[in-house]
């Protein structure tokens, strides 16, 4: 076999390598000094100008067409964008849409902090409610008012507890003269009056829900929630512009009794909750997770190492170009993103393998000699040029993304790149002089065993090692080619954070309205007609303009509300003034409702809820006796939102004719630009597009009609291909630039598919696995795919250049290398394969993929390719021997 | 929740068409100019003065036992006060557009029948009731809304509600609410329930049981 044509002769290279690393051992203390200085002042400059951009949008070059398409149309609609949103739930339907119209009105007071406060469920769209509803819904609601009317206009007439008594009574008396009567509705409103007492009687807050009964089963439980959509002024604290509103906005609730004694829950989610969410997930948990991270480092590097004091020279090492890459970063690039400040994840687990190549050459060499001097430039002999060229290979491979649309990854790849360079300078200049310092001169022999791979049995079972990893290569190649890419960033957010909950609440049951896509067309005409050819895609729900506010058969619905208002006269629903304070009466009232229900037989189709709602009254007036206080409260909460219920329905009542003029003038604005004349089209997916293939599809179909469509579907269906055809780019890109250095520093095609061969064999088994478990690249997980490259291909460079240098195999498996690489890839799925155990689902995925990476390469570098290298070598040997003897037979 | 209503409705129907109407015998007080008389096409208040006239002056002048001749002169009265088909129509609500226009006669017919029945068999005697314009309203400029009380001999108070539309014939009672409980709406309530459940056939003998049990209890 031949061996590599060094660049420059051993001997000049190795005395410039012995001048250099005495000339450190010698100024040991002012190299660790000026080290040390660099740091605390990119510490400080890190300090001052960190910030991470977390607008999803802007991971993307804005150079791509959606991203121009998503641009024009926030342009046109500005209040649309970076919206906060308040989702309030109330106790009752009613009393939600009443407190959520506080609140709003109380936003919109702090002109300064909210300068966009919209209602969705607006006083108008409700007041007109009536003329919104399908012919067929509105002539149920009709029939149901009718049969409501002698409720609430008793209860209007009569509020408190004598109405409700009189009226049960009633009722309750005059069933048993119509025996065989269906009795189960009545029976459910006497016993959620019996819940609402039971709940008073221990102290929980449940009025009755008359509203929820009104709208008929299916409001109830769903109906209580009101969204509040905002547009807040962003602060002044870069890293969180939202948190002034948010904390505004709590402030408010809290100030108008929205909280949960009121029955209330007031929850913040939308871009600005859910980026602060991400921000704090970003960058608290990381404190916690790194401290963890450096102690569990720590102890491996010491046991690995046979020594503290090398583990602790390698972290500070480490720590301190840390801290430089990150401001050169900062300095360079700008701002990090979501996706770049994922760069600390590449640093840590390369510069780490880094110290640790160097550090177990210098124990290799240390525990030979015992003379610390010579071990460290044996180090430096050994380990400058692996480390250099795993250094510009792991460069190449992340500088690849540059190029690319993929501007988030564009930014991680260059900083990512830069911070090898400066980790290997770190790894080569500092840490001798750090080693230096800590364990001093003179001798010492540390007691060390490397090498045990050279006692693996590889030679033996070389072929059928390579057999199996070629058929577990080839079945696994269709599998690796399915994996796919999930581009929704609701995948990689903190699911504990209580606007990704929300959100997630939402998605779950109401998916198209989170998933819309906007198109933008030049004026109102266009856009009706835009709707009108979107609504007929089969994909599409509904195509919203403007105009499908103004209801649709208003002469008819008017008619049929107008002849409803005479059945139930509007007049005749006063809103009762509040239930009278006299707790005497209530009281007498009480007694004559208790004896009311207890005369109910209890055989007849009443009987169980009457005697449900009278044990309630029994026990509250057992625990609370006749108290004032106590009577009114259960009256209170009995009454409900009684009045709410009536006025609401007084409203709805006086519908008159909507026009298009007659729309809210914030309502308008969502659809049309009062200054451009642009409109708006809003369109919603019929099928559930939380499914990845539905998006894809429903996308596909509105693009076929309107190309230029923006919106958050569309955003996130081309951000998936963005970063698919980013990575494919960058992949052929890393490819093509490590095996050109690769090939300039090893001559030989074939040694350089040997390095490659691990990483190939890593790669495809670990795609096929996350295609087998159903894990798919997301925003956050696609981090492994570049640490895996560079990992995977030091590896390979650490091994085929000790046995290209003309070693054999089996002295190079009994070099400290082999142990120095698992080292290393142990370290590394310590620090990140911990995170599977996070409670955070996104940094648990990224745990997991990037431990099945990493098994898969050490895998393939450990057993694998010593496998493939042995039968080389036989094959090598063979030909030596066949061509000596060739040559010796031609003499 | 449907049912609820329907039930209390069915259930309340009873009571308060019992209540509202004073079981006892009315007599009309002394009535100071009958301003009915002078059948106003603009006013909607005389018709409403002219209705209750009639029915004290029916319950007055016959004799408790004589059913039959209240409902002769309560007859012409109630047809000509009553929008009878608007209130058929909206007692029935959406079903109205299911029957067939001899469906239609047929149940409106029955209905005006019941109605007269009502009056006849509750207003059979006289015990010192008397009935109070309150006001008039104009909630719509085609709807009108006469109040008035109905004081009982025992001096309880009803809060008898006209509402009335405009016609062709001038200004007719579309829906009366007692104590603001809607009358259509009560037998909305009784009606649509049978005739959904059980036909259009049940419907009219449920009315007309409901009507012979009028002239029976009187």
């Amino acid at each position: 076999m031949s061996s590599p044509e060094p660049q420059t002769s051993p001997l000049a290279r190795q005395g410039a390598i012995a001048a250099i690393v005495a000339w450190l051992q010698d100024h040991a203390r002012l190299v660790f000094g000026l080290a040390l200085a660099l740091t605390l002042a990119c510490g400080f400059h890190v300090a001052r100008t960190f910030t991470i951009s977390t607008d999803f949008e802007s991971l993307l070059s804005p150079d791509l067409p959606f991203q121009r398409d998503g641009a024009a149309f926030a342009r046109a609609f500005p209040q649309l964008q970076n919206n906060l949103v308040v989702v309030v739930d109330g106790p009752t339907p009613a009393l939600a849409r009443e407190g959520a119209g506080r609140l709003a009105a109380r936003l919109k007071a702090a002109k300064d902090l909210f300068p966009d406060v919209y209602l969705p469920e607006s006083p108008f769209l409700v007041a007109h409610g009536l003329l919104y509803l399908e012919p067929a819904q509105l002539q149920q609601v009709a029939d149901q008012l009718a049969q409501a009317q002698p409720l609430i206009g008793a209860l209007s007439a009569e509020p408190g507890l004598k109405g409700l008594a009189d009226l049960i009574g009633q009722a309750a008396s005059s069933e048993a003269a119509q025996a065989g009567a269906d009795m189960s509705g009545f029976a459910k409103v006497l016993a959620d009056l019996a819940e609402t007492v039971t709940a008073t009687d221990k102290g929980r807050f449940r009025p009755m829900a008359w509203s929820a009964l009104m709208q008929g089963s299916a409001g109830e439980g769903g109906g209580a929630r009101q969204f509040i959509v905002t547009r807040p002024a962003p602060g002044s604290d870069p890293l969180q512009p939202g948190e002034p509103a948010m904390e505004a906005v709590r402030k408010a609730a809290a100030a108008l009794g929205l909280d949960a004694a009121h029955g209330f829950r007031v929850r913040l989610t939308g871009p600005v909750a859910l980026d602060a969410a991400q921000v704090k997930a970003a960058t608290e948990g990381t404190i916690g997770a790194g401290l963890l991270t450096l102690g569990l480092l720590a102890l491996l590097l010491s046991v690995g190492l046979y020594s503290l004091r090398i583990a602790a020279a390698i972290l500070i090492v480490l720590a301190m170009s840390f801290v430089w890459s990150a401001s050169l970063a900062l300095a360079v690039v700008g701002p990090f993103n979501l996706i770049s400040i994922a760069f600390a994840i590449l640093f840590i687990g390369l510069g780490v393998d880094f110290g640790i190549q160097f550090a177990v050459r210098y124990t290799e060499d240390l525990s030979a000699s015992g003379v610390r001097r010579r071990a460290l430039r044996a180090a430096m002999f050994g380990a400058a040029r692996s480390l250099t060229l795993a250094a510009a290979a792991a460069a190449i491979s992340f500088y690849a993304t540059a190029p690319t649309h993929y501007s988030g990854l564009a930014a991680l790849g260059i900083v990512s790149g830069t911070s090898m360079l400066v980790a290997l300078a770190a790894t080569l200049i500092v840490l001798p002089a750090v080693l230096a310092v800590l364990a001093g001169g003179g001798r010492h022999r540390a007691r060390m065993r490397y090498g045990g791979f050279g006692r693996l049995p590889l030679h033996r079972h070389s072929k059928v090692i390579v057999g199996v990893a070629i058929a577990a290569g080839l079945v696994a190649l269709p599998f690796a080619l399915r994996v796919g890419f999930d581009a929704d960033p609701a995948r990689v957010q903190d699911s504990r954070a209580e606007a990704v909950q929300v959100f997630d609440e939402l998605r779950r049951t109401d998916p198209a309205s989170l998933y819309t896509i906007d198109v933008l067309a030049p004026d109102e005409k266009a856009a009706e007609a835009l709707a009108a050819r979107l609504s007929r895609l089969p994909s599409v729900g509904r195509a919203l303009t403007l105009a499908s506010y103004v209801p649709e058969d208003q002469d008819a619905k008017l008619r049929a509300v107008q002849e409803l208002a005479m059945v139930v006269p509007p007049f005749t629903l006063a809103t009762p003034a509040a239930p009278p304070r006299d707790a005497g009466a209530a009281r007498t009232a009480l007694a004559d409702l208790q004896s009311r229900l207890r005369a109910v037989p209890a055989d007849s189709p009443l009987g169980a809820a009457a005697a449900r709602l009278g044990a309630a009254l029994d026990q509250f007036r057992t625990h609370h006796g006749g108290g004032d206080a106590a009577i009114l409260r259960l009256q209170d909460r009995m009454i409900g939102d009684l009045p709410q219920t009536i006025a609401s329905v007084r409203r709805a009542l006086g519908a008159g004719r909507v026009g298009i003029d007659d729309l809210p003038a914030d309502l308008r604005a969502r659809y049309v630009n009062p200054r451009t004349g642009q409109a708006r089209v809003e369109v919603f997916a019929k099928f559930d597009v939380t499914k990845p293939e539905n998006l894809a599809r429903f996308v596909n179909e509105v693009q076929s009609v309107a190309p230029h469509a923006a919106g958050t579907s569309v955003t996130l269906v081309e951000t998936g291909r963005a970063v698919v055809s980013a990575f494919r780019t960058s992949t052929i890109l890393a490819a093509v630039g490590i095996f050109a250095l690769l090939f300039l520093v090893l001559r030989s095609v074939g040694r350089v598919l040997l390095v490659l061969l691990p990483l190939s064999l890593a790669g495809i088994l670990t795609l096929a696995s996350m295609a087998a478990l159903g894990i798919p690249f997301n925003l956050g997980n696609v981090i492994v795919l570049p640490l895996m490259i560079g990992l995977g291909v030091a590896f390979g460079i650490y091994f085929v250049l000790r046995w290209a240098e003309g070693i054999a195999l089996e002295d190079v498996l009994r070099t400290s290398m082999p142990d120095a690489v698992l080292l290393s890839g142990l370290a590394t799925m310590i620090s990140f394969g911990s995170m599977a155990l996070s409670g955070n689902p996104a940094m648990a995925l990224l745990g997991r993929t990037l431990s099945i990476a990493l098994f898969y390469i050490l895998v393939a570098v450990l057993v694998v390719l010593p496998a493939v290298l042995v039968l080389v070598q036989h094959r090598a040997r063979r030909k030596v021997t066949t061509s000596l003897h060739d040559s010796h037979n031609s003499k | 929740m449907n049912s609820a209503i329907r039930y209390i409705l069915k259930h309340l129907s009873l009571v308060l068409t019992a209540a509202a109407l004073a079981g006892g015998g009315l007599v009309l007080g002394a009535a100071p100019q009958p301003a009915w008389a002078k059948a106003d096409a603009a006013g909607a208040a005389p018709v409403v003065e002219g209705f209750h006239h009639r029915l004290l002056a029916a319950a007055r002048e016959s004799g408790p036992a004589n059913y039959q001749e209240r409902y002769a002169a309560l007859d012409p009265a109630v047809r000509q006060a009553f929008d009878l088909t608007y209130i058929s129509k909206a007692v029935l609500g959406s079903y109205w557009d299911t029957l067939t226009s001899e469906q239609r006669a047929k149940f409106t017919e029955r209905l005006a029948q019941n109605t007269i029945a009502t009056y006849a068999g509750r207003f059979d005697a006289y015990s010192g009731e008397k009935f109070t314009m309150v006001g008039e309203q104009t909630p719509q400029p085609s709807v009108r809304v006469v109040e008035s009380d109905l004081t009982t001999g025992g001096g309880e108070k009803h809060r008898f509600t006209y509402v009335l539309r405009k016609t062709d014939d001038g200004w007719r009672i579309a829906n009366i609410l007692v104590d603001n409980i809607s009358q259509i709406a009560v037998q909305r309530a009784q009606f649509t329930a049978i005739l959904r459940d059980q036909g259009f056939d049940r419907l009219i003998a449920r009315l007309d049981t409901l009507t012979s049990s009028m002239k029976q209890a009187s």
